[in-house]
């Protein structure tokens, strides 16, 4: 059985630009210059899956979701 | 209407103050730190909120900070409910605490603190459920955070036993400021909110400042406040005479025409003849209160008789000074036939003395007061204070 796949997926609607993403999870989020997230990678490195769950957590507009890719 | 003081619903609770006085305190205590964190708290949210950063103070941490800080908030209105409770007992159960306006000592400011409880409740719960209900109702739920301050502060000031103590005052005042400055921010700075949202919440925020701060000049910072927001003026007495100094608002139902009798009333009438301890007996007798004298000293008498065959006289003068619309009693003095003593302690109805008569005696005194003649009756049971 193989461990699960997640990619982080941004609602640019619900998304304010507030950029706590960022600040949690430098390794695959940057911002633009009007602050909005810009995700590097289609899928969250096997280590990184933790912080990108607390960064999704984190996200003030909960426009920020980890979503299993199904294989 | 004779009403024994320990069961007296609008008194109870002060009388287990007198009482539990370890729970009193840490009541009062824990009350004063969850207004300060709870304010900590608020201000933090709006750091997050307004997105305030630096280089070192990123934006995750004015929320971790914030979360964290409602926990510890929450646990300190948690010891502040649970030692109300214990302390008070007779009136105010676990269930006045989240239903509010329905406990019979002062319901207004206490269904307030219940009403800001479960406001409290209900922003940790959707808090901690957000990605289950979503942004939307989290988010509803959140602004009433707004809400519960004033009500914890109303709650705090109109049920507190410390309001005049300058230094709660002071806390609560600078808490005030930090809020409306808080708040203020985040009407000017925030985003995501229409102008004439804002404007109202403003002019609210103006009006409900001038609300409470007109509240508490009229209310609670004047003299006499306990005895308005319904506790009577015996049991005041009572409390006046807790000796670690707590401050309840006078009860001056008597204006002193004469300084009170130190003397027993029937003083000369009896003199040797003391009950052999030990023994318990019943007695009757009236309590009398001078009005502050210029100095601002006050002394409650009460002055019984034993029921025994010689109707032994026994008084007791519990005396103070009125301070900061409170009173504070720093002595007891007891009168037992010809001999005196002093008070020791005070417990609802219950005084207990210390007497030389001549060797050593204690007496407990078990008092029910009639509020509207100032009628005593009950019972004092003597036994040999040998071991003292
Ligand atoms: C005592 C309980 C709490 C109080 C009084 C409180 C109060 C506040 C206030 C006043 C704001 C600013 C809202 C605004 O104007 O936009 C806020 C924002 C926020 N609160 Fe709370 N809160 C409490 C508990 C919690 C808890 C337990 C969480 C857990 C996750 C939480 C998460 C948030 C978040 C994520 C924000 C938005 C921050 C941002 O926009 O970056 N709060 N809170
Ligand atoms: S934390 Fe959420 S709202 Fe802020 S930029 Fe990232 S996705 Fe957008």
């Amino acid at each position: 059985m193989s461990r699960p796949r997640y990619k982080l997926v941004v609602d640019p609607i619900a998304c304010d630009g507030a950029g706590v993403c960022a600040e949690l999870l430098p390794e695959m989020i940057s911002l633009d210059p009007w602050g909005f997230p810009i995700i590097h990678g289609a899928e969250v490195p096997p280590g990184l899956v933790d912080l990108a769950r607390r960064a999704t957590v984190s996200c003030p507009r909960l426009a920020l979701t980890l979503v299993r890719i199904e294989s | 209407m004779t009403t024994a003081l320990v069961t007296n619903p609008a008194s109870a609770h002060l009388l287990g103050a007198v009482g539990g006085t370890a729970l009193w305190y840490l009541t009062r205590a824990s009350g004063v730190v969850a207004i300060v964190l709870l304010s900590a708290t608020l201000i933090l949210g709006v750091v997050a909120s307004v997105g305030w950063t630096t280089e070192r103070w990123p934006r995750f941490v004015s929320q971790d900070v914030h979360r964290n800080l409602s926990l510890l908030c929450i646990v300190f209105v948690g010891v502040h409910v649970v030692t109300t409770v214990l302390d008070g007992f007779v009136p105010i159960g676990f269930v006045d605490a989240v239903l509010p306006f329905r406990s019979s000592y002062r319901p207004i400011y206490l269904g307030l603190g219940a009403l800001g409880f479960d406001l409290l409740l209900a922003v940790l719960v959707t808090s901690a459920l957000r990605h289950r209900i979503g942004y939307g109702s989290w988010r509803f739920v959140h602004w009433l955070a707004y809400l519960s301050w004033p009500i914890a502060l109303i709650h705090g000031l109109g049920s507190g036993t410390d309001t005049p103590l300058p230094v709660v005052l002071f806390v609560e005042a600078a808490c005030t400021a930090a809020v409306l400055a808080a708040f203020a921010w985040r009407l000017t700075t925030g985003r995501s909110l229409p102008i004439a949202r804002r404007a109202a919440a403003g002019i609210a925020a103006v009006v409900v400042t001038l609300a409470i701060a007109g509240f508490a000049a009229v209310g609670p910072l004047r003299p006499r406040w306990s005895h308005r927001s319904g506790t009577s003026a015996a049991v005041l007495a009572q409390i006046a005479a807790h000796f670690a100094g707590t401050t309840a608002a006078p009860a001056a139902t008597t204006p002193a025409t004469a300084p009170a009798a130190t003397t027993p009333s029937g003083s000369g009438t009896s003199s040797g003849q003391l009950p052999a301890v030990p023994f318990t007996t019943q007695l009757t007798g009236r309590q009398t209160q001078t009005s502050p004298d210029a100095q601002g000293n006050i002394q409650i008498t009460l002055g019984m008789h034993l029921q025994d065959a010689s109707t032994t006289p026994l008084t007791i003068v519990l005396t103070g000074q009125e301070s900061g619309g409170g009173v504070s009693l720093s002595s007891g003095t007891v009168t037992y036939g010809t001999y005196s003593g002093s008070v020791i302690g005070l417990n609802g109805g219950t005084v207990t003395c210390s007497v030389q008569a001549p060797g050593p005696v204690n007496l407990v005194v078990q008092l029910q007061i009639n509020q509207q003649s100032g009628a005593l009756s009950g019972t004092v049971t003597g036994s040999s204070g040998g071991d003292r």
